[in-house]
């Protein structure tokens, strides 16, 4: 895994609140993101972590604070402030968003091929041959059969598609993939196998990652720091190890300790 | 020259799921290691040998005292380090050879013992020639180099742990246990290994309930027990 980080951060987020009627999605949650960086965000359902990915990756307005993206052409740009056009094309060029759910995130009435070049052709990519190349070229880097290139996504099993859903976003080289518990639906040996391939991915791409996932060990073997949630706070960060292996907050504490052990 | 200098360091464990009880383990501890030498921690069991050697790498919290690292060409406080500095110092200034192997599944033998080294820069092939090197010498069967070690044996798995631990060649090396579950062969060959390091400058740390290799790796030993919290 990637250690070396640079001065100054990829994404960084102040002050974000959002309340959902009487919850309190998000209460004054504050965090960075360097590039190359895998930060992931832990906790039980309902802590606020996917409200909370949703706002940094514009999805949704917070009620106050401020998320910040370091663009390509250099500078911090609030994410909530951009026009819709400006942020579209972010989110086809320099971001990418893996949902839980891969029909989602995929277009199930287009094969395999056409999912993945459709991001390409988003971005500019016109000669056919080349893009059906470098659609081969991912469907081969997630581990399926370039043979599969013409089927529709619903003919797929579950843990084909989410891997699917990974190329389609991955194909553009993002700097920033926000997942929503990525690996979350899947049979455990399948898991494992997604795993591998997106820390293999993260490290070659030298991409940065939000990860929301209530599966320590998911988070464990992805992210380089962690931050937990419970109830829309933000109740302890630090290096992934450390929270895990010598956590401070009794919440902390609580969820590592209620894992059972196989 | 100075690699580790430790001063006034404590550890308290809060049990907050169980009843907030409040668990001292040790205060005041200091203690320098030089290029060249190796120290062994000892005292009884629970008087927090594994916990120091787990604070010294950053993996456990400490909350009090100075953890310093001469890390390149200046001293890091692992103590109060932002995480991207421990990382760092991990990659090239620390390696921690801990009793048990944790490794993702399907990552082969052979990827997981070269990785440190190509963390730090050395190319692909060097590292991989010196991961095999590692492996022939603690004798792993090449027939199980392309495998991922989660279902080795014991041994194999604390030989896979300790070819990892030499790959790279850190400053300073922590060893917890490293000829536990080994046989009389493979037991001589670590104990080789750690005095080669040693030799060549590394700044060394243990805790070795193995008195015989204790004996012949070891330059000084500090016994925690002193150090025991009240």
């Amino acid at each position: 895994m990637k250690t070396v980080f640079s001065e100054s951060p990829l994404l960084q987020a102040e002050g974000i609140e959002k309340r959902f009627g009487r919850v309190h999605a998000c209460n004054d949650v504050s965090l960075d993101l360097y590039p190359g960086e895998v930060l992931g965000i832990v906790g039980e359902s309902g802590s606020g972590k996917t409200t909370l990915l949703n706002i940094l990756s514009g999805r949704i307005e917070p009620e106050a604070g401020v998320v910040e993206y370091a663009v390509r052409e250099g500078g911090m740009r609030d994410v909530h402030q951009m026009g819709a056009a400006e942020r579209r094309m972010l989110m086809r060029t320099d971001w990418a968003f893996v949902h839980q759910n891969p029909r989602d995130g995929l277009r199930m009435n287009v094969s395999a091929g056409g999912n993945v070049g459709e991001r390409l052709m988003a971005v500019g990519a016109r000669h056919y041959g080349q893009i059906r190349d470098t659609a081969v070229d991912w469907l081969q880097k997630v581990e399926m059969e370039a043979g599969r290139i013409d089927d529709l996504p619903r003919t797929f099993s579950g843990g084909m598609q989410q891997r699917l859903q990974i190329a389609r976003n991955l194909v553009t080289r993002p700097r920033l993939a926000f997942m929503d518990e990525p690996t979350g639906g899947l049979d455990v040996s399948v898991q494992a196998r997604l795993l591998d391939l997106l820390r293999g991915l993260v490290g070659d791409l030298g991409l940065a990652a939000i990860v929301v996932t209530h599966d320590l060990a998911v988070a464990r073997h992805l992210s380089h720091r962690l931050a937990v949630m419970r109830r829309g706070e933000v109740v302890e960060t630090g290096l992934t190890d450390q929270v895990l292996d010598d956590p401070q907050h009794p919440y902390t504490q609580l969820l590592v300790s209620s894992i059972l052990k196989a | 020259m100075e690699m580790l200098k430790l001063s006034g360091v404590a550890k308290t464990f809060q049990l907050h799921t169980q009843g907030g009880v409040s668990l001292p383990v040790m205060s005041g501890v200091n203690l320098t290691v030089s290029q060249g030498e190796c120290l062994a921690l000892t005292g009884a069991s629970g008087v927090g040998k594994s916990t120091l050697m787990r604070m010294i790498y950053g993996n456990f919290k400490c909350a009090e005292g100075a953890i310093l690292v001469r890390h390149g060409d200046e001293w890091l406080d692992l103590a109060s380090a932002h995480p991207h500095a421990v990382l760092d110092a991990r990659r090239r200034t620390i390696g921690y050879v801990s009793q048990f192997l944790r490794v993702l599944p399907r990552v082969a033998t052979l990827d997981i013992v070269s990785e440190p080294a190509r963390a730090q820069g050395v190319p692909d092939d060097a590292a991989r020639a010196h991961a095999k090197d590692l492996l022939t010498r603690l004798r792993i069967p090449e027939a199980l180099w392309s495998l991922s070690p989660i279902t080795f044996s014991g041994g194999e798995q604390q030989r896979v742990n300790l070819a990892r631990g030499f790959a790279a060649r850190y400053p300073i090396l922590l060893l917890d246990e490293p000829t536990a579950s080994l046989d009389a062969e493979n037991r001589q060959t670590v104990i080789e290994m750690i005095i080669e390091a040693r030799e060549a400058g590394s700044a060394l740390v243990g805790i070795f309930h193995d008195l015989e290799a204790r004996k012949q790796i070891t330059t000084h030993d500090l016994d925690l027990t002193v150090y025991a919290a009240a």
